[in-house]
């Protein structure tokens, strides 16, 4: 493990050459918020965000993504999409929410497509500060910090970012453009000291929004399995899917063709597809299987909460608060997870 | 058997079958024969299923519904939407797509040596049809066979000269009920559990399995446990909504469980601890 200093000012620098040679994600401001998406000047990348309305897993699991190309000829072919990514400043949850992706697209049978865009990518992940929104649990989830996950690491050092370089991409990286790294010089102090103060600083400024611990969520939640709270949460819930669409670790898709204007040729696609949809679970002989608002509402929060961490042994949800800025019907985790808490005997 | 079907490498690319052969047993059915360009892709188990693919109408899982001894590779497919209706438009020496087999299939196994109790309801039939052939063409390894069957109408009836087969063969005892009977209809009019009344079985060597529509599970599976069969020799395969067959969409969950990956074959006391299952 390597650390160097960076300072701020030369960031900009950094980010050109890097534009060079790679395609660069990042955050980039949009109206009053920030998006998550390809960045074309360095000016563009913003290392300041709070959050950005799409993650930036979304990179490797595109919505209308295309997976078979129809070839006028009859052939058909997979489609995959490998260019050298750099996602640049990305924060600890969504680099959390990253590797759980990477966990089950490369759970067999592994998923080429997001596993293709994902082998040549760098993440160069950047701690943050200070809270993005009163709406995110990560203080509770743990996921305000990531100890992996990342090639390299940015913390805020005031007027520099000192760079932790961890894995061999992250040095490949590093070497790449060493002469800027070489250029600024090695951090000399204790680095794990550097990190316990930060984290110190953290602990002031972050605050838990639950009122137990994470670690005792799975088990309340399964007792609330039967609890009038899905009814009340259903009958709010107007099952418009955005709390799905914008969550870095939501995952389902539906496959749809899409036919050329000549009729010859076209490809299938995937759609990011929401468990809050109606038809989500209907079978073609009509039948539906959670037919009703509150069975589906019970089924995201089970899927993160219960589903995945029986399955897979961890969590669902890194708690980045987005589906809670995201519902237009006052819906949040936090409400649902603290009613969970309270219901519970 | 062992469990030797082949691992699609290839994600969502379908292999090209040839069809070779359509019948029509009902106005809403029809059986296609398939021919693969490799012999391997034939090899699966019962009550597996393969994803049909026709490139700008989607894709839908079918049940292989012929048996992994026969010659022939079978799908029966009932026209309900996109896929299904463009399927019922082709002829023989169509291509389609098929990947697969997926699912985990029928654990034929514990089935040897022990009486039999196969309960189809309407297109329950495809996928249980896989597994009555296997077991007649493999007769001396089951016990007794008593296999139920029920239809909507006399018209509905799938596979009807099979059944005159099995209402004659000495290999299995059939019986079959419609729900509303007709003018020439002489059988059974009734729900399919008006059958169990005329059944007689050893509940300590048999196997009750159960192929219908999601609303049929509870029913059948109550009239077994009343003939004494125990949970843990219950079998029944599920039909959920499946958009990729390979663990990832998220449609077909139940609760925690993928029905494409875990099923849709389940014993019935897994299904009994999850709530969503029947
Ligand atoms: C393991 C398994 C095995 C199966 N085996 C067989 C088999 O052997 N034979 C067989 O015939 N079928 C079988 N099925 C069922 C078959 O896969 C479905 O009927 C499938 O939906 C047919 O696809 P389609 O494209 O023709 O229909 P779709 O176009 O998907 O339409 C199916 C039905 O859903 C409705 N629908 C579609 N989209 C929507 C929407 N957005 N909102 C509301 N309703 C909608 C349609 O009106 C229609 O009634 C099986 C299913 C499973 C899971
Ligand atoms: S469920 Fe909500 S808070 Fe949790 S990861 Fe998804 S969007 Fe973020
Ligand atoms: S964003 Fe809110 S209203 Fe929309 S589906 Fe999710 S919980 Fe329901
Ligand atoms: S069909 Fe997609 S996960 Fe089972």
């Amino acid at each position: 493990m390597k650390i160097y200093f960076l300072p701020k000012d030369k960031v900009k620098l950094l980010v050109e050459s890097v534009l060079d040679e790679f395609q660069v994600f990042g955050a980039k401001a949009k109206e009053m918020k920030f998006e998550f998406g390809k960045i074309d000047t360095a000016a563009e990348l913003r290392l300041d965000y709070n959050t950005t309305i799409l993650p930036p897993v979304k990179t490797f699991f595109p919505n209308d993504e295309k997976i078979l190309e129809f070839k006028p000829n009859g052939q058909t072919t997979s489609v995959h999409e490998n260019s050298k990514k750099v996602l640049f400043g990305v924060h600890p949850c969504d680099i959390h929410a990253i590797e759980m992706m990477d966990n089950i697209f490369s759970t067999p049978p592994e998923d080429k497509h997001y596993l293709e865009r994902r082998k040549d990518s760098i993440i160069i992940g950047i701690n943050c500060n200070t809270p993005c929104s009163d709406k995110i649990l990560c203080y509770d989830k743990g996921t305000y910090k990531a100890d992996s996950g990342f090639d390299l690491m940015f913390w805020d050092n005031g007027e520099s970012y000192l760079v932790e370089v961890v894995t061999s991409l992250g040095n490949f990286l590093a070497s790449k453009f060493s002469y800027f790294f070489n250029f600024f010089t090695e951090y000399s102090g204790d680095f794990h000291e550097f990190k316990s103060e930060y984290h110190k600083r953290q602990d002031f400024v972050f605050e838990k929004k639950l009122t137990r611990k994470i670690s005792e969520l799975p088990e309340a939640m399964r007792q609330s399995y039967e609890s009038e709270l899905w009814h009340e949460v259903g009958a709010k819930c107007l099952s418009c899917g955005s709390c799905n669409i914008v969550c870095p670790t939501c995952y389902c898709f539906d496959v749809k063709d899409v036919v050329d204007i000549d009729l010859a040729g076209g490809h299938r696609c995937r759609n990011w597809d929401s468990c809050q949809n109606l038809d989500f679970a209907c079978v073609g002989s009509g039948e539906n299987f959670r037919e009703k608002s509150s069975q589906r509402n019970r089924h995201r929060v089970f899927k993160k909460e219960v589903y995945l961490p029986q399955n897979k042994g961890y969590s669902g949800c890194v708690g980045c608060g987005r589906c809670n800025t995201a519902c237009i019907a006052g819906i949040s985790l936090i409400d649902i997870y603290n009613n969970v808490f309270s219901e519970e005997v | 058997m062992e469990a030797d079907f082949i691992k699609m490498e290839t994600g969502y690319v379908p292999v090209e079958a040839k069809i070779t052969k359509i019948t029509q047993p009902t106005e809403y059915e029809k059986v296609f024969t398939l021919d693969f360009p490799h012999k391997e892709h034939l090899k699966f188990l019962p009550c597996q299923f393969v994803m049909v693919s026709i490139f700008g109408f989607g894709e839908a899982p079918i049940s292989i519904c012929s048996s992994p001894d026969d010659e022939e590779f079978q799908l029966c497919v009932r026209k309900v939407g996109s896929l299904t209706n463009k399927m019922h438009s082709l002829k023989v020496g169509d291509f389609i797509g098929i990947r697969g087999p997926y699912g985990n299939g029928f654990p034929v196994e514990v089935l040897e040596g022990k009486d039999l109790l196969f309960t189809a309801g309407g297109l329950g039939l495809a996928p249980l049809r896989s597994l009555i052939r296997y077991v007649l063409q493999n007769r001396e390894k089951f016990g007794d066979f008593t296999l139920l069957y029920g239809a909507r109408s006399p018209h509905d009836r799938l596979f009807a000269d099979e059944i005159s087969e099995w209402e004659t063969s000495e290999f299995v005892d059939f019986h079959e009920t419609v729900d509303i009977g007709e003018e020439n209809w002489m059988g059974n009019v009734g729900l399919i559990t008006s059958l169990f009344p005329m059944i007689g079985i050893d509940p300590e060597k048999t196997i009750g399995v159960i192929v219908g529509p999601p609303i049929m599970y509870q029913f059948v599976v109550r009239e077994m446990l009343k003939k004494e069969i125990t949970d843990k020799n219950i079998f029944m395969s599920l039909e959920r909504r499946m958009r990729c067959g390979l663990g990832k969409c998220g449609h077909c969950q139940m609760n925690g469980v993928y029905v494409c990956q875990e099923g849709p074959v389940f014993n019935y006391v897994d299904v009994q601890a999850i709530q969503e299952a029947i």
